[in-house]
């Protein structure tokens, strides 16, 4: 009969925290909003540039956010979320949140150099 | 302060921690503040002195606030495009992103880390401590405005969180027996 003789050596070895690795729940929230935010890059950055005005003009003439809604006629809330810098704003909103700064946040390109109707039929009947 | 979960950000590249102070995990809080025009603005605000110093030379709020959501989107992009790069190419991976937290203090095992960008004059800091190569579990982070961490007291928390995870990786450490096999004989 034949035997086979084993000779093993046993070793302690550490390794990574499999715990983490493999108990981790995957972020999925994360990628999707990163990916949204790249989607929307253009008025998010208009977003927080207008933040970031109404911000200072707070602090400029020392009003509170309550105030402002008070002012604008919509809810501290939704101030709040406005100054995150992350809110799709409407033209109203903006306009009502200029009057109440008396401040203008936005400009339109070229809104200068536009010519009313009337200044219009001038100068063509100017050429007639 | 406790952990009281671990995300998965990158698979099996980037981790994050939670703490059970906060809904989110620290990815995640860091990057939300980043992009969050009222808070910062708040912090720069409490943390004006530091804007003034000559390491700043006067910086103003709003262009405080504004460099720190550009950093942050840039930090946010180069941060995964390292975990992803390193997946095929160990070179490339957040290894290469991440520095030891003490200049030239370099760890065998779960070494306290920091990553940064721009490299030049940008104040973001993400910590983490290293599992393996281009393996990272992110204890937390924030805007460093002075040129020593020790002297921004906003950051003194960092180091805490950044033992904190290391114990909490050390006490997990799972342990496995490997069995060689030395000879066999026929007899």
């Amino acid at each position: 009969m034949k035997y086979l003789k084993l000779e093993i050596m046993i070793t302690e070895k550490k390794v990574t925290p499999k715990s983490i690795i493999e108990n981790s729940a995957f972020d999925q929230g994360w990628y999707e909003d990163a990916k949204w935010r790249q989607e929307n890059k253009k008025w998010l950055d208009l977003s927080f540039t207008i933040a970031l005005r109404i911000l200072t003009e707070l602090k400029t003439k020392s009003i509170s956010q309550i105030k402002l809604a008070e002012m604008v006629g919509c809810t501290p809330q939704y101030i709040n979320k406005v100054l995150k810098g992350t809110e799709n704003l409407q033209l109203e909103t903006i306009v009502k949140i200029e009057n109440a700064l008396q401040t203008s946040l936005i400009q339109v390109v070229g809104a200068n150099t536009c010519i009313s109707p009337a200044k219009k039929q001038r100068k063509l009947s100017h050429l007639v | 302060m406790k952990i009281s979960t671990t995300f998965e950000i990158v698979k099996q590249s980037l981790y994050s921690v939670q703490y059970d102070l906060y809904e989110v995990s620290e990815f995640r809080r860091l990057f939300d503040f980043w992009n969050n025009a009222e808070m910062l603005y708040e912090y720069f605000q409490e943390n004006k002195k530091d804007l003034d110093s000559h390491f700043w030379k006067g910086i103003s709020i709003p262009s405080a606030v504004l460099k720190t959501r550009n950093e942050a989107n840039e930090f946010e992009n180069k941060l995964l495009k390292f975990a992803e790069d390193g997946k095929r190419n160990k070179l490339n991976g957040l290894s290469s992103f991440f520095k030891p937290l003490v200049d030239g203090k370099i760890e065998l095992k779960f070494e306290k880390d920091k990553a940064k960008w721009p490299y030049k004059r940008g104040w973001l800091r993400i910590y983490a401590i290293r599992m393996g190569v281009n393996i990272f579990v992110i204890s937390g982070g924030g805007i460093k405005l002075t040129s020593k961490m020790s002297e921004c007291k906003n950051l003194l928390e960092e180091l805490i969180k950044l033992q904190l995870v290391k114990d909490f990786l050390e006490k997990n450490e799972s342990v496995f027996f490997e069995i060689f096999e030395i000879g066999n004989n026929d007899y």
